[in-house]
């Protein structure tokens, strides 16, 4: 499942670990500090490759890519379209 | 600049032997390869390396006066040694030409009180046997460093603390408070050092040794006002003759001086003033081969420019990476960035070319408010004055272009990086906020039982720490002061500085640093330092029509140098083997399954962000610096 896979991309490139028990689905990146400012980036560059989607600049916003549900609905949303 | 190491009160009355100073005076033989030399006393043995470069054939020290009751060692430069002889010292029997004699007749003539008659740079050690005190005296802002540990009333003091360690007189332990302080604001707070036990004297302090007691006296700090009055035009002029003079004294030396030229304002700024009075002058210039990085194309039209004899160093990868662990030798100190170990490189071509003295740009940022980070506070107070504005944070994105995170175009994230605590504009720390979150994301790497034992409450430390209250400055200023106070002498001064000059012997001069300089734009209106978001404005007005075009109107460019990239060129792999799961399991700091996937995440080449290149140099550096010094 993508969101699996995405949850242990975050868990090992940003907070360096596999304990799964320290990122829930709707924790903020930001907020959180667990991605910061250039950080974005890197899940952008992920998204994009691993799913075959281009994000564009109006989407690279916090209600889209700013939490582990936030980045599977709007991966969804970008497929279906 | 040259070494000094010593012994005060020994213990019980009873000289240790004569090899402990030599063996401290060797350890920073590269701070005074020239000659060495003792005093011996009852109480004391000061010791001396001594780079020659005022009075060549008489300058040796230790300097005594006549009856020889007061003698001094000291590392640094009397700029004002002249002015200070027929000012107030014109019947006194010097038998010597050279700066340091002014310290101990000025001394008779003033006693303690004559610190604040000294411009320059300095870290001295004067004994009074008449009065059986000791002082030992740091200049204002922390060029010249000096450290000291003291058992009882014994104290060993030296300019770096590898001498303090010699000969086991201490058992070295890392200082793990002090480490919390260092991940946040890249320095531990003065007095305190990353080594339990060896503290410094903090920039414009001394220590009065006696017998029975040590004390700590302040004689200077950093202050700021409005109080200047006068036109544009008129305060620049003063402005100008006083730079002119910080740079001419600057150039009193006995071997010939040159200069640093980054391509940026400030060293710019100096060879203007140098041209000015005819100096015929040698520059040099790191070059990178990353276009980001590098500044060649304005370092070579300056040297046109003013029609400087030009070298440069273009510090390579694999250059960088062979000189990371040399570098943490010489700093004493983990780093957050790879930046020091290119000056290292620097001044060891500025020693290749018979160069002793070099003036350089440093101070320009701190004393005319220059820095982003200033900036950064100045937009988020402007900010937090309407916090659901939109264009008042977009403001911020101007400020760091070479920042990914600006191609984002979305202010909700620059909300979510600089939002944090907006409205707390009383903090000392206030500025320092966002980067503070970065750096201090080390913690995370750091073992459950060793955290436990970090103090990051940071903004409580430092306000038990400096003598200002919240509100006293306001924003701007406090900015100036906190990084004046810690991140300058900390880690601009020390390990981008005097220690990566003094590695290859040569000593760095900076007229920003004049402590006239600073005390004239501490009382300037802070429009004149940041005129809207224009930084150091004064300063662009004065050389506006001296310095080329394309200096002026760049854009500010931070010194920088490549971390993970550079770091991942060492031979053999050898620095990556100190990331090693037994490395890190033998200095029991960081969690090695983390630091694994730290290092899996740089060898893919994914890890390009700030974040993670601070993470990875900082971790390298930490483990080297434990390893040379802790466990060694």
């Amino acid at each position: 499942m993508f969101k699996d896979k995405l949850r242990l991309f975050i868990l090992e490139n940003f907070l360096f670990t596999e304990d799964q028990s320290e990122l829930e689905d709707d924790d903020s990146f930001m907020e959180k500090e667990i991605i910061d400012s250039t950080g974005i980036l890197e899940v952008i560059e992920y998204l994009e490759e691993e799913c075959g989607i281009k994000i564009e600049d109006e989407e690279m916003i916090p209600d889209n890519l700013d939490s582990i549900n936030k980045v599977i609905n709007f991966v969804n949303q970008k497929q279906k379209n | 600049m040259c070494g000094i190491a010593g012994i005060i009160n020994y213990a019980d009355g009873v000289p240790p032997s004569d090899k402990l100073v030599s063996t401290m005076l060797e350890l920073i033989q590269h701070r005074g390869p020239d000659t060495y030399g003792n005093y011996i006393s009852k109480f004391n043995h000061l010791g001396h390396a001594r780079l020659s470069i005022i009075d060549l054939e008489g300058g040796d020290q230790p300097i005594y006066n006549i009856d020889k009751s007061v003698s001094v060692v000291f590392n640094g430069e009397i700029y004002n040694y002249i002015e200070l002889k027929s000012q107030y010292l014109s019947d006194y029997p010097f038998y010597t030409f050279s700066d340091t004699e002014v310290i101990v007749a000025l001394y008779e003539k003033f006693g303690i009180d004559f610190i604040s008659y000294l411009n320059g740079q300095f870290a001295i050690c004067l004994y009074d046997s008449k009065l059986e005190k000791t002082y030992l005296i740091r200049d204002r802002v922390g060029i010249c460093p000096l450290f000291y540990f003291q058992k009882g009333n014994t104290i060993l003091f030296a300019s770096e603390m590898k001498s303090i360690l010699a000969r086991n007189q201490l058992t070295p332990t890392i200082n793990l408070p002090a480490f919390s302080d260092f991940i946040h604001l890249w320095t531990p707070l003065s007095p305190d050092t990353l080594f339990n036990g060896i503290k410094e004297v903090s920039p414009g302090c001394y220590l009065e040794v006696q017998l029975d007691s040590v004390r700590n006296f302040r004689y200077w700090d950093f202050t700021y006002s409005s109080s200047t009055l006068g036109s544009l035009r008129e305060i620049t002029c003063q402005l100008d003759s006083l730079l002119e003079d910080a740079v001419n004294i600057r150039l009193r030396s006995d071997v010939p001086v040159a200069a640093y030229l980054s391509g940026g304002l400030d060293s710019t700024i100096i060879l203007s003033y140098l041209k000015k009075n005819g100096v015929n002058l040698s520059t040099f210039s790191l070059t990178f081969s990353d276009e980001q990085l590098n500044e060649e194309k304005f370092q070579k039209e300056v040297s046109s420019h003013f029609s400087t004899r030009h070298n440069s160093v273009q510090a390579e990868y694999q250059l960088i990476a062979d000189n990371f662990i040399s570098t943490i030798w010489h700093t004493e100190t983990p780093l957050f960035r790879t930046s020091p170990t290119p000056m290292m490189l620097l001044s060891s071509k500025v020693h290749d070319k018979g160069y002793k003295v070099v003036l350089t740009g440093e101070g320009a940022d701190e004393v005319f408010g220059g820095y982003d980070i200033f900036k950064e506070a100045k937009i988020r107070e402007f900010w937090s004055r309407n916090p659901d504005s939109l264009w008042r944070p977009g403001l911020l994105r101007k400020l760091y272009p070479y920042l990914d995170f600006t191609k984002i175009n979305s202010s909700d994230y620059l909300k979510q990086v600089f939002g944090h605590n907006l409205n707390n504009t009383d903090d000392l720390l206030y500025a320092y906020q966002t980067r503070a979150k970065t750096t201090s994301s080390v913690a995370d790497f750091l073992l459950k039982d060793i955290a436990s034992e970090m103090d990051n409450n940071i903004e409580n430390k430092v306000r038990k720490k400096f003598p200002v209250t919240s509100g006293q400055y306001g924003v701007f200023n406090t900015a100036q002061y906190i990084e004046s106070k810690t991140i300058m002498p900390g880690y601009i001064l020390s390990s981008q500085g005097d220690r990566m000059l003094m590695a290859n012997s040569v000593e760095g001069r900076y007229p920003f640093l004049d402590h006239r300089v600073i005390e004239f734009a501490g009382n300037l209106r802070n429009s004149l330092k940041m005129n809207g978001l224009n930084e150091k404005f004064i300063l662009k007005e004065l050389v506006k029509d001296r310095i080329p075009k394309a200096v002026l109107k760049r854009p500010k460019q931070p010194y920088r140098a490549p971390d993970i990239k550079a770091l991942m060129y060492s031979k053999n792999n050898q620095l990556l083997d100190y990331l090693s799961e037994s490395e890190i399991n033998k200095n029991h700091l960081f969690d090695p399954s983390r630091v694994n996937k730290l290092v899996k995440k740089a060898l893919s080449g994914r890890a390009k962000s700030v974040k993670d290149n601070m993470l990875f140099t900082t971790i390298l550096s930490t483990q080297i610096w434990m390893d040379k010094f802790i466990n060694h």
